[in-house]
């Protein structure tokens, strides 16, 4: 089973023209049921299907909360989730899935009233239930993508 | 032969390519079952370790 982080197509774009601050935009995460990469998507809930709200899931997902970027000089430049959702430890995105809990097969990140980010395929299933936790760890070390110079 | 992408300090198993090349890596999904709640439902847990998103070479052009 293997996660793929796959970037969209705008976000780069937007990177280029000066029309994504990574730093200070809110930036949700939100679960997906059902999802394939479009890159060519320009709104998070284009493609797939979110999960639904309920046993602990809010459609839209949850804020990420800080964010950095490395300094201007350095390479790559490491785009990072520093912050947390959910209660969890820094770094994390957590929900608590009460009663039959839920399911997501994916992940997107994306800037609300924004555009989409990133689509974070889990390579399967994934489940949590009865007060467990459903968690996202985010690299702490190399960050959600990063860029190099050359 | 396995194939490593190394991004910074750490190093991932690469275990395949997705059909636009980008590579697959293995996956660091830990879950975890405890018992069941008052209405049976299974307390199930899932911890997902995201990997950076795929570092595209960067081009250098041939002077």
């Amino acid at each position: 089973m293997a996660v793929v982080t796959h970037l969209y197509t705008i976000i780069v774009n937007d990177a280029l023209i000066g029309g994504i601050a990574w730093t200070s935009a809110t930036v949700n995460c939100a679960l997906f049921s059902a999802s394939t990469f479009t890159a060519g998507d320009t709104a998070y809930t284009t493609s797939g299907t979110e999960v639904a709200s309920a046993n602990g899931y809010t459609t839209a997902g949850g804020a990420v909360g800080t964010r950095t970027l490395s300094t201007a000089s350095t390479t790559p430049q490491l785009a990072k989730i520093t912050g947390a959702f959910g209660g969890g430890s820094a770094g994390t995105t957590t929900w608590t899935a009460t009663g039959a809990g839920f399911s997501a097969v994916a992940a997107k990140l994306y800037i609300v009233s924004g555009h989409p980010i990133a689509h974070i395929d889990f390579g399967g299933t994934q489940t949590a239930s009865g007060g467990g936790t459903f968690t996202i760890t985010w690299d702490a070390t190399n960050g959600v993508f990063n860029a190099a110079s050359s | 032969m396995t194939e490593y992408l190394s991004v910074g300090d750490k190093q991932y198993e690469i275990t395949g390519y997705a059909e636009d090349g980008a590579p697959i890596l293995k996956a660091q999904i830990t879950t975890k079952e405890e018992g069941f709640d008052n209405d049976g439902n299974p307390i199930r847990s899932v911890n997902i370790n995201i990997p950076p998103a795929t570092v595209t070479p960067p081009v250098v052009k041939e002077q």
